[in-house]
């Protein structure tokens, strides 16, 4: 399974082939932290539900009859006072007298007759934007139509996204809710993610309790998983509060074997994982990986594997559809690429196209960045496996089967036009964070 | 949260205390001069709720239609009991223990209304009464059915609200006006409980969670007034203000009082 991964070094593009997990060539591009721009955070509190506006006070604009002169009469009349003038458009501010009600008053006062409307001052939320500077080539977090990575690269359609700042309004995660990252390894001193390490791992390929990264891979999937959010530096990862078990079963080379796999993924579900991140396959089934994914489903743990990525049938372990989601990918225009593997055992899919993420410090020569650019269903089920550590985090007594259903009824049917309904190529579709974790408006029913 | 059975409970206390024999408060011979009221009445309630531990709020918004009736069972004591349909508006509410959380905002919901009260009264003076009150009425919703929507797959719930509220305190009456107006204040203390159970189910995905809720301020201050119309028709109107954490609620009820 010899993949490749496609990344920027010092302005310069390097291709550098590699073997590795499910990794395609990718976009080349080299993020710019002044292109990302410092986006300044936001938190809408938690007990702040329903309708939110400023209390005692309204908006209260009047009739186009009713003489200026008049307007402090009225407003005395109101038991209140004037607090601002919004004068290019005629609508005062008003604060109320005695402990009156808003919506109370709202209600009289658009009653009255020299009363063009009156309203509450209502609060606006800015979205949660975490302030790392790569943040803005995350496309697949927040997709406005940017370009993907440097000045001409192309640019994505808006909203082809997983939804997460709307998402992260509801929940971040919890740092108890740990992710194992089943693949290479993980970079134990990357600056974006030492500090969201559970431990220092365990590492089956040369058996010990240093899961270092030598390849690469498993740092890219680690960062895009559970990078460290809001740090000012680097990217966002989905899981912002989540920790990482990064789990050392794919060599050097990106390869493991299944008892080796087997081993970790038994290794991981013992030992705290909720999620275990399999961005890894192959095209043969085997009792052992069956059993070892089935094992660690039964203990209550959520898996996500990438689906592949030679344009053919699932491959395994995402292909044990009983427990284990098999993730697709999609791109920048919430289109799906020609190499994601398709099949029924497809549960979602998720942004897998010139994703940008973590690289091993010194990937690229002394001096670069520590970020890079890769394809694949890796990328794709990285994302994913950080949604269900936040779904787990929200409701920790969700089975595992449980939190799968939400994944999958929560997507986007994204190629409904052609393939309504669940198919064989993106499952139920790309996943959404927001329908996934913030709560659902129940309205009346029309006609009601 | 008192359940039904505390409620029974809380009503047959209610009933003892005034069907056993008791010391007037103000010396009248007991049982002498049985009265009977008939009412219509009309009540806005207005409560702030909290719940998950305090930790959120919402409003309670509610319509309560009920007719009345009241015995005067002794000189200056009475008990009344009340039943009709009411709105109950739990707008706010937050479900998150379902497998996809979910934002009541569907308006009202109706219910039966059912309630008791008792009253003792006592004259303090030429121009003021003094009267306890001890009340307790309960709100059960009817049962709710709502798409939910957006989804990849159809998805239904199915809800059902409840409340309870004892109103406990005395009432200063004046009686110096004239022309049969009787103006009155009270103090209230008025704790409210609540629940609603609500019930997802999303193709393989079912889950049910009980909210429970209380309202958030526990004492009410009202300010009211009687006018006997005639001998046998009374009007009878209130307004009250309840404060709690960062507000002020404030409802007010009406009633249309026939004496026999």
């Amino acid at each position: 399974m010899k993949r490749s991964i496609a990344m920027a070094c010092g302005g310069a593009v390097a291709v550098l082939a590699l073997a590795a997990g499910l990794v395609q060539p990718g976009t080349a591009g080299r993020p710019s932290s002044a292109a990302g721009g410092p986006l300044q955070g936001w938190t809408r509190p938690a007990s702040d539900v329903g309708l939110r506006y400023v209390p005692g006070r309204v908006l209260v604009k009047f009739q186009d009859r009713i003489p200026a002169w008049t307007v402090d009469y009225w407003i005395a009349s109101y038991r209140a006072r004037k607090v601002a003038h919004l004068s290019a458009i005629r609508t005062y501010v008003l604060e109320l007298e005695g402990g009156a009600l808003v919506e109370e008053t709202v209600a009289a006062l658009n009653l009255s007759p020299e009363v063009e409307f009156a309203e509450p001052d209502y609060i606006a939320s800015a979205l949660v934007t975490p302030n790392d500077p790569f943040f803005g080539f995350q496309y697949a977090l927040y997709n406005s139509g940017q370009p993907i990575s440097i000045p001409g690269s192309p640019t994505g359609s808006p909203s082809a996204d997983i939804k997460a700042t709307a998402a992260w309004e509801e929940t971040k995660g919890d740092p108890d809710v740990i992710i194992a990252v089943l693949d290479t390894g993980v970079d134990l001193l990357h600056p974006d993610l030492i500090r969201k390490l559970s431990s220092s791992g365990r590492d089956f390929v040369n058996d010990d309790f240093d899961a270092s990264d030598d390849h690469g891979h498993g740092t890219f999937i680690a960062g895009l998983a559970a990078a460290e959010t809001d740090n000012g530096q680097g990217i966002a990862g989905v899981a912002w509060n989540c920790s990482i078990l990064p789990v050392k079963v794919l060599d050097a080379n990106g390869e493991g074997a299944y008892s080796t796999i087997a081993q970790g993924i038994t290794w991981a579900a013992l030992n705290g994982a909720r999620v275990i991140n399999l961005s890894l396959g192959y095209t043969e089934n085997s009792q052992t990986l069956r059993d070892a994914v089935k094992y660690a489903y039964d203990q209550g743990v959520v898996l996500c594997a990438g689906a592949g990525n030679t344009g053919s049938a699932v491959e395994y372990p995402a292909a044990y559809d009983d427990y284990c989601l098999a993730v697709a990918a999609t791109d920048y225009n919430d289109t799906r690429p020609a190499w994601s593997n398709y099949g029924p055992e497809v549960d979602v899919a998720a942004p897998g196209v010139s994703i940008l993420s973590t690289y091993p410090r010194g990937y690229f020569g002394p001096g670069s960045m520590d970020y890079g650019y890769a394809d694949g269903t890796s990328a794709a089920a990285a994302h994913v496996s950080g949604l269900a550590a936040l779904i787990v985090s929200l409701k920790p007594f969700l089975t595992p089967a449980q939190v799968m259903n939400i994944i999958r009824y929560s997507c986007d049917d994204i190629n409904a036009q052609t393939y309504p309904g669940s198919d064989a190529f993106l499952g139920y579709g790309r996943i959404n964070m927001e329908k996934a974790l913030v709560p659902v408006i129940i309205k009346k029913k029309s006609g009601a | 949260m008192p359940k039904t059975g505390s409620i029974v409970v809380l009503a047959a206390g209610l009933m003892a205390s005034i069907l056993l024999p008791t010391s007037p408060l103000y010396g009248q011979p007991a049982g002498v001069d049985l009265s009977v009221k008939a009412g219509v009445g009309i009540e806005y309630l207005n409560r702030t709720l909290s719940w998950d531990e305090n930790t959120f709020t919402s409003g309670l918004k509610g319509l309560l239609f009920a007719l009345q009736a009241e015995v005067e069972v002794r000189k200056g004591l009475s008990v009344g009991i009340q039943a009709g349909y009411a709105l109950s508006d739990f707008g706010g509410l937050i479900f998150r223990e379902l497998p996809f959380s979910v934002e009541y905002q569907a308006g009202n919901m109706g219910g039966l209304y059912l309630g008791g009260s008792f009253k003792a009264r006592a004259s303090i003076s030429e121009t003021f009464d003094i009267e306890l009150t001890a009340a307790l009425d309960a709100y059960f919703g009817s049962r709710g059915e709502w798409d939910l929507e957006g989804l990849a797959v159809e998805g239904a719930l199915e809800g059902r609200p409840f409340w309870t509220r004892i109103a406990v305190g005395p009432v200063l009456w004046y009686k110096g006006l004239s022309y049969y107006v009787y103006p009155y204040v009270q103090v209230l203390y008025t704790p409210l409980w609540g629940s609603f159970r609500m019930t997802e189910t999303v193709e393989a995905l079912e889950g049910t969670e009980k909210k429970a809720v209380a309202g958030s301020g526990r004492v009410t201050i009202s300010l009211g007034v009687l006018s006997e119309i005639s001998d046998a028709i009374g009007i009878r109107a209130e307004v009250y203000a309840g404060p709690r954490k960062g507000g002020l609620d404030i409802g007010g009820s009406g009633r249309l009082i026939f004496s026999f």
